[in-house]
């Protein structure tokens, strides 16, 4: 139990993505790491915009959809141990403006993609696999759903 | 919708001088545009307000915040990095895991919710639990301890850091000492009474102690009774669960303390979270639960009780009374006032907040305190009338269960409660409630002045001080500490992740020199860690910095 | 909206030399030898910044040297990057602009 707490919030991860200038953060850092794979010697441009789209996608899989629980102790005995940090976002109230950004994000990103590796067939296929990986576990019918148990404690 | 950054955010058109129209109630916020292009909120409601009401809370600069979300980023990339080495045991692991037997039971331990304590608060973890080895007035002892394997174990030195200045003990009127008055009644009540009751008021430990303070408190805060317990926080937590039920409605407000949301839990009814200090939401909801009443069977809710505190500690905010009791009368709510930090600290006299804005006692139902903060002592207090007072002492798990008050304690606080009201024939405690009073000015001002970000009410002793950044937190405490200033930093989780600040604790024992070797080591250590963030731009007080829609758990 | 501006770091040049060793101030710059200290000064102040706002300044000396080299490497091969392909791209950006003023003028003429 936090005895000194500045909010009664039970679940403070609830309101992180909507904190003042988290998604400037957010866009900056994908900014940043595009940046940064573009200065890698002998890399060509199409393969950096994968690149990105690739590390993007599956930096948000990992920390969005794979890792469960809250990282500090919440005083509600661990009523969110086992939801994602996407559902657990606003209580699991669905269409709310941080979703609705981080879902249009990858998809910006997927078009900008696209158009950068000229269409390339590899390129697609690995692009578009990964767009779904993202875009598949923010759907509001597959909210807690663990499919074939992975993932489940 | 928000409205717009310099709109008015009143409901009906307002006069130039903010009067009200022929004297009925209004909610509305006039704006004054104050020289220097600084808006200034003042509220002043005609007939509700008899004083300016100045709160203020800056917006966080943009690239604070970036920076702060970089800074956590990096602090969780090596968390997770150090988490893997400790797992494959490249690294000796310092925090608790099950035997080697039990690994294939259910963890007993959740490591994961151990994350930010490991990773984060333990980098920074000398600057809590600090021990002190003195009385806690305006200067205190500290135990000085180091640690050689980056704040897993501590070892003493031996050495004790004298005469550090002490920002941050609830010690608003300064009557944390060891000698005078207040000390040397305690010790005679100590001789007479010993120091345990071994008893609870109910069965054999009343004793006559607690009567007499009982008696005094209920005319100290000007009602018809009250009842003393031994734990500040056991008073909320034990007593809300006596009042209200399943059935009943809770409005709380979103700031309020541990253990005013740990009673309302417990009382398993239905609570409802209004924004802070907003009367526009606090209405809102008063307004649905009488026209709608309860959630699936429509019927009315047995009672409704507003929960609010005199001060927030973490936000140095007073509460808008005034206009609370007024809504309060129109819907024909109960209200539940906290006034552990306001007791003693507001008001002309000492009496809080009831005090502060002029108001009747009998306007709040039940007024309740703490003796920890101004009175130098420990316990807490329900005041109200007789009949509240008669139920909640066969009704309250704490008059029933905990032990009483320890005597000499009592003596304590009716010591010092009579200090205050003046009837020890001195005028000291008069002195000590203007003296915090000016300190509190002077000291706000002058932080302001220096350009930190400072959040609150002008009025209230508690000064959180804007940090937002996660090393900061660290680097502050500890500097202040290098240069003899004591202070108290909180970051998050306790705080939103990018307000984290340090509070400091204004009191009466504070003299100017003091005062002025604190903020001039601020100032330098402001300088050192570029802390000095405001712009000036104050917040219209309707568009704090929290989201327009807030989500709350749906009740199961 | 996005509201941000960097500050100016007026106040590590006013007459506070900055120093986490000793806690001497020294506020006299008359004499030339003290311009080399103070720019050394200024300069250990600038770091301590960089640590404190990107929390190495909590991190342990090894992963403060980890931290240290990520970034410097990652630095270097953007500066490195930038010297080499901006010309070409403002070039080739300025072509381009030039041929569609070209192209308004040869309508307008």
């Amino acid at each position: 139990m936090n005895v000194g707490t500045a909010h009664s919030e039970v679940n403070p991860n609830t309101r992180v993505m909507n904190s003042r200038g988290i998604w400037l953060s957010y866009v900056l850092a994908i900014g940043l790491l595009h940046v940064v794979l573009l200065s890698i010697p002998f890399v060509s441009v199409p393969v950096v915009w994968t690149l990105t789209n690739l590390i993007h996608n599956l930096g948000m899989y990992i920390f969005l959809h794979t890792v469960k629980g809250t990282p500090f102790e919440t005083p509600d005995q661990g009523k969110a141990r086992l939801l994602t940090h996407w559902e657990q976002m606003d209580y699991g109230v669905q269409f709310t403006a941080s979703r609705k950004f981080l879902t249009i994000t990858p998809i910006v990103l997927y078009f900008l993609t696209s158009f950068y590796t000229k269409y390339d067939h590899i390129h697609f296929i690995l692009n578009t696999v990964s767009l779904m990986s993202v875009l598949i576990p923010k759907l509001p019918q597959l909210h807690g759903v663990r499919i074939f148990g992975i993932n489940k404690y | 919708m928000r409205p717009a950054p310099g709109g008015c955010c009143c409901r009906r058109p307002p006069r130039p001088n903010g009067c009200v129209a022929n004297g009925e109630v209004r909610n509305g916020y006039v704006k004054s545009s104050a020289a220097a292009g600084q808006i200034h909120h003042v509220t002043q409601n005609g007939g509700l307000y008899k004083r300016p009401f100045i709160e203020a809370f800056e917006e966080t600069p943009m690239l604070v915040a970036v920076l702060t979300y970089v800074g956590y980023g990096v602090l969780t990339l090596f968390g997770y990095l150090r988490d893997f080495l400790r797992h494959w045991r490249i690294e000796k692991c310092h925090h608790a895991t099950e035997r080697e037997e039990q690994k294939d039971f259910v963890s007993l331990y959740q490591d994961f919710e151990n994350f930010y304590t490991r990773n984060l608060y333990m980098r920074i973890r000398d600057n809590w639990n600090r021990p002190i080895c003195s009385v806690p007035g305006a200067r205190v002892d500290i135990m000085e301890r180091q640690s050689q394997d980056y704040n897993w174990s501590f070892k003493y030195t031996g050495n004790v850091i004298k005469g550090v200045i002490n920002m941050g003990s609830y010690n608003y009127l300064g009557f944390a000492r060891n000698t005078g008055a207040c000390q040397e009644a305690a010790a005679k009540v100590l001789e007479d009474y010993g120091v345990g009751v071994c008893s609870t008021r109910q069965e054999i430990g009343n004793l006559d102690k607690h009567e007499e303070l009982e008696k005094l408190v209920a005319r100290f805060l000007g009602v018809e009774a009250a009842m003393a317990y031994g734990m500040g926080f056991a008073t909320n937590s034990m007593n809300i669960p006596a009042l209200v039920g399943k059935g009943c409605l809770i409005l709380s407000d979103e700031l309020n303390h541990a253990s005013l949301v740990l009673g309302a839990r417990l009382s398993g009814a239905t609570i409802r979270v209004f924004k802070h200090n907003n009367m526009q939401s606090l209405e809102k909801l008063l307004k649905d639960a009488i026209v709608y009443g309860q959630p699936r069977t429509r019927r009315p809710w047995k009672k409704i009780l507003i929960l609010v505190e005199g001060i927030y500690s973490m936000e140095g905010s007073i509460v808008r009374l005034p206009e609370v009791i007024a809504l309060k009368k129109k819907y024909k709510a109960y209200l539940y006032l906290d006034e552990a930090h306001s007791i003693g600290a507001l008001g002309p006299t000492g009496r809080g907040v009831v005090d502060y804005f002029g108001l009747d006692p009998e306007d709040v139902d039940v007024m309740m305190g703490t003796f920890t903060k101004s009175f130098g002592a420990s316990g807490g207090y329900i005041g109200g009338r007789k009949e509240l007072v008669r139920y909640l002492r066969t009704h309250s798990h704490s008059a029933v269960y905990a032990a009483s008050l320890s005597p000499p304690v009592a003596e304590q606080i009716v010591t010092s409660m009579k200090c205050i009201m003046g009837q020890d024939g001195t005028t000291l405690g008069k002195e000590c409630v203007q003296q915090l009073a000016e300190n509190t000015r002077y000291f706000r001002r002058r932080l302001k002045e220096m350009g930190f970000i400072i959040y609150g009410n002008e009025d209230s002793p508690v000064v959180p001080l804007m940090l937002y950044m996660p090393a900061k937190i660290g680097a502050f405490g500890r500097e202040m500490l290098k240069r003899n200033v004591g202070v108290v930093v909180v970051g998050f989780p306790a705080t939103p992740i990018i307000e984290s600040r340090a509070r400091f604790c204004l009191s009466a024992a504070h003299t100017k020199e003091i005062l002025d070797t604190a903020l001039k080591e601020i100032d330098e250590v402001g300088d050192l860690l570029q802390l000095k963030y405001s712009r000036h731009r104050l917040v219209p007080l309707l568009d704090r910095p929290f989201d327009e829609t807030t989500y709350e758990e749906t009740e199961d | 909206m996005l509201h941000f501006r960097l500050r100016t770091e007026t106040s590590g040049m006013d007459c506070q030399p900055f120093s986490l060793i000793t806690r001497d101030r020294l506020c006299n710059l008359e004499e030339p030898t003290m311009d080399f200290r103070h720019v050394k000064n200024y300069l250990s102040w600038l770091y301590y910044q960089y640590q404190i706002i990107s929390c190495c300044a909590v991190l342990e000396p090894w992963e403060q040297s980890m931290f240290n080299t990520i970034l410097l490497t990652i630095f270097a091969m953007v500066v490195y990057t930038a010297y080499v392909f901006i010309p070409i791209h403002v070039r080739l950006a300025w072509e381009f602009f030039s041929k569609i003023c070209g192209y308004h003028s040869t309508i307008s003429s």
